[in-house]
């Protein structure tokens, strides 16, 4: 979506106008479904994540402070919502710490250490990355997959910059030594 | 991680993987083909992911996001006012205001208004005295000078056929395509 667009669609959105906040919805939900995948294995989880996180940022938007920053905002608050579902269905007393979660694999771990697999024989890529501890995964669907910068993607992820760039470059040798 | 010929490794190379090439990278050869090699399976990994998304219905999903949202309508101010035409006490909410205003600026050449927020600002009713933040972002070809006079014009003209007023003030605040502020000025019109 043409930057210029995204601002008045926000804008509109921040006035109480549904019918605009509906416009940000269908552009930005293909990819902030694929982001919420990167914490689940299943598609439906992903979805319902994405779902909650549109009706919450649809709650909150008076909160937000810069309508310039909305993508990473709502970004951050699927995020919030995906790891809170992560810590109730571990279903834990304890309290489990942000980044633990985040050096888990989701749980149908398959790859990518074990085999190597040949390109023609992928039937699902998903199933590639899912192997790869969450941070992993988070950084390479921001950035390989969803062209956010660095930048964006550390304040999503709530890292810094190098720690993404780290993370990447990580992401993208596992993948690469799992795919040959 | 491997190690190249030349002393770096597959790391080296990956960390500026998004970054123009060094002056290293672009003499060397082994690193320039491990560049090529991980662009090549980058894509490769990228393009299968989005392949093997699974289809979504945009509009169904938004429509059903819809339906869930007009439970938590946001709330809107009321404004009690005196009707412009037949001079008599009305209420209208801050929203239908808002709408005016941004049918007066959905023409405009020069400009597009990215976000607007109305309040009177005196305690009597019928409200007479409006304060208006009008966030715009211009046409590369216009001027703040230019933009001034008609957003204001644009403000006056929304609300005249609605609501008696006394006093505006328009908050302008210019931006720019991301709807970050460039520079702010504030107006003043009298009826
Ligand atoms: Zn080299």
């Amino acid at each position: 979506m043409e930057p210029t667009r995204l601002t008045v669609l926000v804008g509109r959105s921040m006035e109480g106008d549904p019918e605009a906040f509906g416009e940000l919805v269908t552009a930005l939900t293909p990819g902030l479904r694929q982001y919420c995948k990167t914490f689940f294995s299943s598609w439906h989880d992903a979805e319902d994540a994405t779902q909650d996180a549109w009706i919450r940022a649809w709650q909150s938007l008076g909160s937000l402070r810069e309508r310039a920053a909305f993508k990473t905002w709502l970004y951050r608050m699927a995020r919030n919502i995906c790891l809170d579902r992560i810590r109730q269905r571990a279903n834990d007393q304890q309290t489990v710490d942000d980044e633990v979660l985040e050096q888990t694999p989701v749980p149908d771990r398959e790859l990518p250490e074990n085999v190597a697999v040949q390109r023609g024989e992928i039937a699902d890529a998903w199933q590639i990355i899912n192997g790869l501890p969450s941070a992993l995964r988070q950084a390479f669907v921001l950035v390989a997959l969803q062209g956010m910068s660095y930048k964006e993607a550390a304040l999503v992820t709530n890292v810094s910059e190098s720690t993404v760039r780290g993370r990447l470059a990580r992401a993208r040798n596992a993948i690469s030594e799992a795919v040959s | 991680m491997k190690t190249l010929p030349c002393g770096r490794t597959t790391e080296d190379v990956l960390l500026n993987l998004d970054e123009p090439a060094d002056l290293h990278e672009l003499q060397c050869r082994w690193c320039h083909a491990e560049r090529q090699r991980l662009k090549d399976q980058n894509g490769f990994i990228t393009q299968l992911l989005h392949s093997s998304t699974p289809e979504h219905q945009p509009e169904a999903f938004s429509q059903r996001i819809l339906g869930k949202i007009a439970e938590y309508s946001p709330f809107q101010r009321m404004w009690d006012v005196q009707d412009a035409g037949t001079g008599l006490a009305i209420r209208v909410s801050s929203l239908e205001l808002i709408k005016a205003i941004r049918a007066a600026f959905s023409e405009s050449p020069t400009s597009q208004l990215n976000y607007t927020e109305i309040k009177a600002t005196d305690t009597q009713i019928p409200h007479l005295n409006w304060r208006v933040q009008c966030h715009v972002s211009m046409a590369g070809d216009s001027s703040v000078q230019v933009i001034e006079q008609q957003v204001l014009d644009y403000v006056r003209c929304a609300i005249s056929p609605l609501i008696s007023w006394r006093e505006l003030v328009v908050n302008l605040v210019i931006e720019d395509l991301h709807g970050e502020a460039i520079e702010s000025i504030t107006l003043r019109g009298e009826n």
